[in-house]
């Protein structure tokens, strides 16, 4: 009987840990990143990554996200070049980093309906920190979590000069835009 | 025979066609044809990540094109992860029979070294080989 009890005790502290486990972290490898820089009647600067990393720790409502610069795609191949030699020199730099935190988050509050919350954090790139605070569009869908948002940066917050001749046809501010979709996943 | 102003209008414009469309094109290169690029490196899936790591040759490998190979550990509708070292993004759709466990050997582009996933990202693969 005691012995009984014991393995049940035991299975449910198994189950326990294992569904804690399994959903403290959520994770997309595929997350999209837009950004872009356009001036009106100038070529677009715009570029796109597809293969971006988002980890979100809902135990900790912590989140981090990668990428990797070369993985940008630019419309013109030679913009892509510049980009990459001239103004972030992957090379050296070969990511960006973003780690934040959402305050007052709760998994349970999330439905199919979306709901709005900021990550306080900051931003890596080219070993600058920004420290940036983008409102974030979530919602939980079969059990993905979506997450959208945007911000605007600086070059200059991240020590990157653009060159006068090029100057006009960049816009001051940098639009970026996020899409991550975040599923519950043990094993990365 | 002689050049009439016919010849000599036809020849320059000619001629202005071939120095727009050069220009055209020294100015709007295509992208990169990794899948006609030649092999820069051949490494395994272990040698991969520890050029990354710094354990391995101090070789710049970014953005080169490489031939790897590795047992699938993972996959989904684009991608494999080779020996949960290597990420390999398929140009196309995913080649048709990779299962996990199958050996294979692919040509792509090497995006990087992502730290948290800790796997080296390679993209506009192709698969050369299967065992």
């Amino acid at each position: 009987m005691q012995q009984r009890f014991f393995l049940r005790v035991f299975g449910f502290c198994m189950l326990t840990v294992f569904v804690v486990h399994g959903q403290d972290k959520y994770l997309d490898k595929k997350g999209v990143i837009v950004f872009e820089a356009s001036e009106k009647l100038f070529e677009e600067v715009k570029a796109k990554n597809e293969s971006v990393t988002a980890i979100f720790d809902v135990s900790k409502n912590e989140i981090a996200s990668l990428a990797l610069i070369r993985g940008f795609r630019f419309k013109n191949p030679l913009m892509q070049e510049h980009f990459n030699e001239n103004y972030i020199e992957s090379d050296l730099y070969p990511k960006a980093i973003f780690r934040g935190k959402i305050s007052d988050f709760n998994l349970n509050d999330l439905g199919s309906g979306s709901k709005e919350y900021t990550i306080k954090g900051v931003l890596e790139i080219r070993e600058q920190k920004k420290s940036i605070e983008p409102v974030v569009q979530f919602q939980l869908i079969n059990g993905v979590i979506s997450l959208q948002g945007s911000f605007k940066v600086l070059p200059q917050d991240f020590d990157i000069q653009i060159p006068k001749i090029v100057k006009n046809k960049i816009a001051k501010e940098v639009m970026v835009r996020f899409d991550f979709k975040l599923s519950a996943n043990e094993d990365y | 025979m002689r050049i009439t102003k016919r010849h000599l209008f036809l020849g320059v414009f000619g001629l202005l066609i071939i120095l727009i469309g050069g220009g055209y094109f020294y100015l709007n290169p295509s992208h990169r044809n990794i899948q006609e690029e030649e092999v820069k490196y051949t490494v395994t899936s272990s040698e991969l990540e520890e050029s990354f790591r710094g354990t391995g040759p101090k070789t710049n490998i970014a953005d080169q094109v490489i031939q790897t190979n590795g047992s699938i550990t993972a996959l989904d509708e684009k991608s494999v992860t080779l020996d949960k070292k290597v990420e390999v993004r398929f140009l196309k759709k995913l080649p048709a029979g990779l299962e996990i466990g199958r050996e294979v050997s692919i040509k792509g582009r090497c995006v990087g070294y992502d730290d948290l996933l800790e796997v080296v990202k390679v993209d506009q693969a192709i698969l050369i080989e299967q065992f």
